[in-house]
């Protein structure tokens, strides 16, 4: 029995969620409202204490932090694959590529577009929050880093930490439009959680996101790839899932800016 | 097929990897290279190198196949693993996703900190002494913005002591963690050896934390029996020089927020 605790399909809750549907993993969907801030709540922090979304509960074992939720897919359903081949490459080197473009975008695209996701949205969400609601909501929090993280989108992170990001949102979207010059999806012949992962945090929003950043001239091969992985069934599904999210404050889609 | 490991002394990335190669019994071409002189970002027949460019662990070593790069010590080693002995990762989809995040605990925030102090230590002395074009010479081949700025900030000996303090408080939590595990008195970090044993060590290995290891007796052994590993011990013996934990060269930088 699996069951999928998430947000809105975006970003890390769209990651994991992806690879459940090309698997065609039957999952109990639990949708977490980060607007009621219900990852900090006691119910949702006894099954995580780390109070994140997404969590993978398969059969009472919680499965934590996407990138390796979906290793841990890999190796619990290695047979459950979408007709085009697995998500992870079965060869040693193919899994290898897979897993370096995946700490690429774990490390090096993934904070900076959420910097602008969390100034554009959370900052407007915060400061709607009377200051003793806002530290007792704080109080809740379980990591001290994440803590810090919510204090600073109430403030509003500074004009030259949101410049950095976008330079490092550039340099990411140059380096994979290359890549696509040389292989059609990310780690290869073939598409793989790499591709998922970047799609998730990056390439699905990135040009409703940063409109000034021209992708679809700048990167025309990123732009093809993205329709591409688009209308895979199983991701059109995924991005069919519960948003929640008020219109006002479709920032981090780049429904509004 | 050709299959080159250019490696550095057997000290953090590189002693994991050289450790993870002898476990698993791969024969691969090992080939030593001086990492502070830059030498990884002018290798020769690289075909495909987008891995070196990225550098997301800094200066480590770098595994060429058939002219494709591949990098970071943690994937090199489950590669290695992967195409000899598969004895290095347990075959439990669980308790492999336990040493997935153990790793990524230690590299994503025990290894940044421990880099941090080992360059400011070990690699700002060599660099500073270094003529201005001799530095330019190095920096000009590397193609990542971030790894070349990592370069210049060691080299001007730009380290800022609340950065070292959080430094020095990352290793102790990364020697508190093994400890723990520990503590139950099994011998190995996730029960059976694994690559987290490897990497744990690999980063823990220094003497600037001394009060890494103070007062924590279940590390101490631990410590004591990676040291007696006998892969361990062969990648020890690829060193050149008489103390290779004080080679070092600009590693990953802590890139997360949150």
């Amino acid at each position: 029995m699996l069951k999928y605790y998430h947000a809105e399909p975006l970003a890390n809750s769209l990651k994991s969620m992806i690879p459940l549907k090309e698997k065609g993993l039957a999952y109990e969907s639990i949708y977490v409202d980060l607007h009621k801030f219900e990852q900090h709540s006691d119910w949702f922090t006894a099954i995580n204490p780390e109070g994140q979304v997404p969590v993978l509960d398969h059969d009472g074992i919680i499965i934590t932090h996407t990138t390796v939720i979906n290793e841990y897919l890999e190796d619990a359903f290695p047979d459950d694959q979408p007709s085009d081949g697995p998500l992870r490459p079965r060869d040693p080197e193919g899994a290898a590529r897979m897993r370096y473009w995946n700490k690429f975008v774990d490390e090096h695209v993934m904070n900076h577009v959420s910097m602008h996701g969390w100034h554009r949205m959370i900052r407007i969400v915060t400061q709607n929050i009377e200051q003793g609601t806002f530290d007792e909501l704080m109080a809740r929090i379980p990591l001290p880093d994440q803590r810090k993280k919510w204090m600073t989108a109430r403030s509003g992170f500074s004009e030259a930490d949101l410049a950095n990001a976008t330079s490092k949102i550039e340099y990411a979207i140059d380096k994979i439009e290359k890549q696509l010059g040389e292989t059609p999806w990310l780690a290869g012949r073939s598409y793989t959680l790499a591709d998922i992962n970047f799609y998730s945090h990056c390439g699905a929003m990135v040009e409703r996101m940063f409109p000034e950043l021209e992708v679809a001239t700048r990167c025309p091969r990123l732009v093809e790839w993205r329709d591409r992985l688009a209308a895979r069934p199983a991701v059109a599904d995924a991005l069919k899932s519960e948003d929640r999210t008020m219109p006002g404050l479709r920032t981090w889609s780049g429904h509004v800016r | 097929m050709s299959t080159i490991l250019y490696h550095g002394e057997p000290a953090g990335p590189s002693l994991t990897v050289l450790a993870a190669l002898a476990e698993s019994g791969v024969d691969v071409d090992c080939r030593p290279i001086n990492l502070l002189a830059g030498a990884r970002h002018s290798l020769p027949d690289i075909s495909e190198s987008v891995a070196l460019d990225m550098g997301v662990e800094g200066e480590g070593p770098v595994l060429v196949i058939d002219g494709e790069a591949l990098t970071e010590s943690v994937f090199i080693a489950q590669y290695f693993d992967e195409m000899g002995a598969g004895n290095l990762q347990p075959k439990d989809a669980y308790k492999h996703w336990e040493m997935l995040m153990w790793c990524r605990r230690v590299t994503e925030r025990g290894a940044p900190a421990a880099a941090f102090l080992k360059c400011q230590a070990y690699a700002q002395p060599t660099l500073a002494a270094l003529s201005d074009a001799d530095f330019a010479s190095i920096t000009s081949a590397i193609a990542s913005d971030d790894l070349r700025a990592r370069w210049e900030h060691v080299r001007a000996g730009n380290f800022p002591s609340e950065q070292a303090e959080d430094s020095r408080a990352k290793v102790i939590a990364t020697a508190e963690m093994a400890n723990v595990a520990l503590a139950d008195g099994r011998d190995w970090l996730m029960g059976d050896f694994s690559i987290a044993d490897l990497v744990t060590y690999a980063w823990l290995c220094t003497d600037l934390v001394p009060e890494a290891l103070e007062g924590r007796g279940p590390l101490q052994a631990w410590m004591d029996r990676m040291a007696a590993r006998p892969s361990v011990q062969a990648a020890l013996a690829r060193a050149t020089v008489s103390s290779p934990d004080k080679s070092w060269a600009p590693g990953p930088e802590i890139n997360r927020w949150g």
